[in-house]
């Protein structure tokens, strides 16, 4: 008895700051998407009911921003997660013990700098690259494409940046996995005359698939939520709204337009969303 | 005999916990009721009594003295009165204690001050003349006219712009708009002219009018070595753009009731004007900003552009026998959007009295007359203007003149929103989803339905 009460006064300080920074905010949020509140106009919190939902539902903005956050979340980490794993695949054949272990260690120290750099100081640096007069892309292409200016390729270089940003997450973790897959099986396949895609193919992924999936939900569920810094400093989320992913317009709609109950209205369904994708995701890793 | 009673170690760490927790409390409300008073030693250039500035440590701490708290937004102009810190806290009494908040964030601390009435500072100016109105109807803040007679309010000419419900809400602490910015030696090359007639039929000139302001763009638009005009495609620098038009046809996102007025032929003409424009901008100018503008202008690469006319001193240094400026072309006056950061006295400011004598330091003649000078923005006090000092130093004080009767400011209470919708409607236009028609008609009765220009607090 006297251990549980120690054992509770213990974990207080952490459950109230759970509440007051997690739990709190979360449901305030909740209560205020069914609300109007515009304190430029009104100091007044009133309920409205499903009306903030009704008016995402219809507004073109949201609808296009949805479409288009989900359209990044794809494709980011759909390129991250194949880049990762080639590379950690790449990575797991050399063999540490041997002269070549050296090489595979500075690879890898070299693999997650992109992941240790800040994401504005990266962003800054791929803006560089994308200049349409003096960036090395356009350089090494010998055109001048409109990387950041141009609609058709804004939210493309966008993609690439977070992708280049975020694929030693992957990298790590899928290299992690395959190292603790037991030596035994690629010695067996070995005799039996398994070629590489083999081993990759027949031992590693169904290996690491439980891996993959888990991965894959973790990173979609922050690609959705979290894809900010890196959009607001290419982009700011233009030109247009070619590029105003969920996160900027919720940005928008709270801190340009104090208009909270819309902004709180499409916090929940961002939230809903990526909770939902990421229990599917999860839910399918785990039976498989 | 009875065993010794055994130590409980736990008790201790109850004890523990508990002091632990009833010192963070105590602390805590210790600060919160005695905030620290920045102790401040401050490096300040003074470029104005002497021909070669001079730099000195001054130490501005005055234990005792009452402090005024003051929120700004970066820029040259915060920077101005840092430097002028000695001679305020000379001519008041007060210690300054500046806030300088990058641009970005200084929204959500206005925000915080008006609205929310966090009670942080004494004076708030981070919000310039598009955002008057939106300012004004918060009713956040203790109108200056409180303070001020209005015989000392008199001066300042554009007190109507930021008058609301009768009251003079604050002082700007000076003023600008747009001019516009061209080569002036092509201009008047007799090889360009000669040119410019035989395609045009008239004389190479000056444009005044938005038809004219097309053809002397698409006449010097020489790509990749110049382009005619600059129209800025990031967001906030495409509104300054979009109201430049949107003054030369002299209309405004509102009329005088209060109403929005987005889908009216004149705003239909000065969005096909400006669309007109943009075939003559340098690639990329989508997520350009009128900062790109100066530097392509001093690389030679732009003909002309309109602009804030801070650069207008850069310019005369650097180009002086190429730049030169003129008023804002407009198909009914010239196109000049009137600007200023405001100062104002928050509603629960810890002392409105000292925020209103850092205002009427701000808005004195002396203090508009240095800022003049040393910053190159015009008073926002007329008596300046007749200055022999300013009249001997300010380059094109006469045009600046002519046009500030033309300027004013964007008349909606929501900018923000309102700049986000119609720079969505703009970009569908560009995209060719929409017709300027259908996409001011769109934002009009589809986006903002039911919205007015005017949303006065409930």
């Amino acid at each position: 008895m006297r251990e549980n009460t120690l054992g509770f006064l213990l974990i207080l300080p952490s459950l109230f700051f759970i509440i007051f920074v997690a739990i709190y905010p979360l449901s305030y949020n909740i209560f205020l998407s069914f609300c109007e509140y515009n304190p430029m106009r009104s100091s007044e919190v009133k309920f409205i009911g499903l009306q903030n939902y009704i008016w995402a539902l219809g507004e073109s903005v949201v609808t296009y921003s949805l479409y288009i956050t989900i359209v990044f979340t794809i494709g980011s980490v759909f390129l991250e997660s194949v880049i990762g794993l080639l590379i950690a695949f790449a990575l797991s054949k050399i063999d540490i013990d041997n002269k070549f272990g050296i090489v595979r260690s500075i690879l890898a120290s070299i693999f997650i700098l992109p992941w240790a750099i800040p994401t504005v100081s990266a962003a800054v640096s791929w803006r560089l690259i994308y200049h349409p007069v003096f960036g090395i892309l356009n350089a090494l292409l010998g055109k001048q494409i409109m990387w950041l200016s141009d609609s058709s390729f804004a939210l493309l270089s966008i993609i690439v940046a977070d992708a280049w940003k975020t694929m030693p997450f992957f990298l790590f973790i899928f290299l992690a996995g395959i190292e603790s897959i037991p030596t035994e099986h690629f010695e067996a396949a070995k005799i039996d005359g398994a070629s590489d895609w083999h081993d990759f193919r027949y031992i590693i992924l169904p290996q690491i698939l439980p891996l993959i999936f888990v991965a894959l939900s973790m990173r979609a569920i922050d690609a959705f939520t979290k894809i900010f810094d890196m959009v607001y400093m290419l982009t700011g989320g233009g030109p247009g709204v070619s590029t105003k992913v969920f996160p900027i317009l919720i940005y928008d709609y709270s801190l340009h337009f104090f208009k909270f109950g819309n902004a709180a209205c499409l916090a929940i369904i961002s939230i809903s969303i990526s909770l939902a994708y990421g229990i599917f995701l999860l839910r399918r890793g785990l039976k498989k | 005999m009875s065993e010794p009673k055994k130590v409980d170690r736990r008790n201790f760490l109850y004890i523990g916990l508990g002091a632990v927790t009833l010192i963070a409390i105590g602390a805590a409300a210790y600060i919160a009721m005695n905030p620290p008073v920045v102790t401040q030693t401050s490096v300040v250039t003074s470029t104005v009594s002497t021909t070669v500035p001079t730099t000195s440590v001054i130490t501005t701490t005055r234990p005792g003295a009452p402090v005024v708290r003051v929120l700004h937004v970066a820029g040259p102009e915060a920077e101005h009165i840092r430097a002028c810190q000695t001679d305020f806290e000379k001519a008041t009494g007060l210690t300054l204690s500046l806030e300088i908040a990058p641009r970005d964030v200084v929204d959500e601390r206005m925000y915080r001050e008006l609205v929310e009435g966090l009670g942080a500072y004494d004076v708030v100016m981070g919000w310039a003349g598009m955002m008057y109105a939106t300012l004004m109807a918060t009713e956040g803040y203790i109108p200056i006219d409180n303070f001020m007679s209005s015989k000392e309010l008199e001066p300042f000419y554009a007190k109507n712009n930021y008058t609301w419900n009768g009251h003079v809400v604050g002082i700007p602490q000076y003023h600008n708009w747009n001019m516009l910015f061209y080569r002036k030696d092509l201009l008047e090359s007799p090889k360009e002219r000669e040119a410019f007639k035989a395609k045009y039929g008239r004389e190479l000139s000056v444009p005044k009018t938005f038809k004219e302001l097309y053809e002397v763009a698409e006449f010097f638009h020489r790509p990749p070595d110049m382009y005619g005009y600059l129209i800025t495609g990031v967001e906030w620098s495409w509104f300054c753009d979009d109201v430049y038009f949107m003054h030369g046809m002299s209309t405004n996102v509102g009329d005088k009731q209060g109403n929005l007025t987005l889908n009216t032929p004149e705003m239909i003409k000065a969005w096909k004007y400006m669309l007109d424009m943009t075939k003559f901008s340098p690639p990329g100018w989508e997520s350009m900003t009128f900062f790109d503008g100066d530097n392509l202008f001093l690389q030679g690469k732009l003909f002309m552009y309109n602009n804030w006319f801070y650069i207008w001193n850069d310019l005369r240094s650097k180009m002086p026998d190429k730049a030169a400026m003129a008023p804002p072309p407009g198909d009914v006056k010239p196109g000049a959007d009137l600007s200023g950061w405001i100062a104002v006295i928050p509603k629960n400011a810890p002392s409105p009295e000292n925020g209103a004598k850092f205002i009427k330091w701000l808005g004195s003649y002396d203090y508009q007359k240095r800022h003049v000078l040393e910053v190159g923005n015009m008073p926002s006090r007329s008596d300046v203007f007749d200055d022999p000092d300013v009249k001997a130093k300010v380059a094109g004080l006469d045009m600046f003149k002519a046009v500030l009767p033309h300027a004013e400011v964007v008349w909606c209470t929501w900018v923000p929103e309102l700049r986000s919708g119609k720079y969505e409607a703009f970009f569908k236009v560009v995209k060719g989803e929409m017709t300027v028609e259908q996409s001011l008609k769109w934002l009009q009765e589809t986006k903002f339905a039911g919205r007015r220009a005017i949303e006065a607090k409930r």
